[in-house]
């Protein structure tokens, strides 16, 4: 039987840490009966959920690269130096 | 969009030692978006990201010759971006050095393991929208290498496998960055919607 504490730190972590069956199940039934647990792995999800959200959207900032304007031109320049003979690198700024 | 299938083919890093325009295009359409959002999610300004960005290839280039193809080039990139970008948090004096994260959850519970602080309960939708609002500014107090597992794993959704060789970590040690990002920004939104 796994203690909350136990099940916080599990559920943190199972997606990188690869656990038994066992454990996944006696996650499962804990999370089953606690609500504050409950309540703390979806938290966890809501958190990853709003990462995607926001990083996948380009933000406001018109200065920000990513910006479809901005992202066309710093591609271009990238591509324009990267094919130019190699020379310093890092000192031309 | 040029053909994306050259990632792939086994002269890859010959074509990228040649400089061969086809190929150096494939790769900055690929991979430029993901590095940006890495660079944004790692905590770097606009005019630092593009500098990142712009370092990576550049080494990606010169580096071509280690390249065996033996890792795929998406590793090889983000391996790069990463040391680029602790490099430029380095040099900001951005990265904190104490993590007090251990700790802080520790207190959140009585000596049993039961819950003695539980999480918040509040407007679940409320909570999402603050949520969207506020991650990012939670995430500006971990640390770099924290964020970028981070970002790796919940936004480009890559395996704990090409994570850790991109930051050169093991399984164990990516999952203790993980739950330290996770139980932070859950404790900075926590005291958000309290308020």
């Amino acid at each position: 039987m796994l203690n909350c504490k136990e099940t916080a730190h599990a559920v943190s972590t199972e997606d990188v840490v690869p656990v038994g069956w066992r454990q996944r199940l006696a996650v499962r039934l804990h999370l089953m009966m606690c609500r504050h647990c409950r309540r703390y792995a979806q938290q966890m999800q809501a958190m990853g959920n709003a990462a995607r959200d926001v990083f996948q959207h380009p933000p406001e900032d018109p200065s920000s690269p990513e910006s479809p304007e901005n992202l066309a031109k710093l591609q271009s320049d990238i591509l324009d130096r990267l094919m130019q003979p190699p020379k310093h690198p890092d000192s031309d700024n | 969009m040029s053909d994306p299938s050259i990632l792939d083919r086994p002269d890859l890093a010959e074509r990228i030692r040649a400089r061969d325009p086809e190929a150096l295009q494939v790769v900055v359409e690929t991979y430029l978006t993901q590095i940006l959002r890495a660079a944004r999610g790692a905590g770097l300004k606009p005019q630092e990201a593009e500098d990142v960005a712009q370092n990576t290839f550049t080494t990606f280039v010169e580096s071509a010759e280690r390249f065996e193809g033996r890792s795929h080039v998406r590793t090889w990139v983000f391996g790069i971006l990463y040391r680029k970008i602790s490099e430029t948090r380095r040099k900001l004096g951005k990265d904190r050095q104490i993590d007090d994260i251990d700790e802080v959850f520790e207190s959140r519970f009585d000596e049993n393991g039961g819950w003695s602080q539980p999480p918040r309960a509040a407007d679940v939708e409320l909570e999402a929208k603050q949520t969207r609002e506020e991650i990012s500014d939670c995430l500006e107090a971990a640390p770099s290498k924290q964020r970028m597992a981070f970002v790796l794993r919940e936004v480009e959704g890559l395996s704990s496998d090409e994570i850790c060789k991109i930051l050169e970590v093991s399984s164990t040690n990516l999952g203790v960055m993980l739950f330290r990002l996770r139980n932070r920004v859950r404790e900075c939104l926590e005291a958000r919607w309290a308020a």
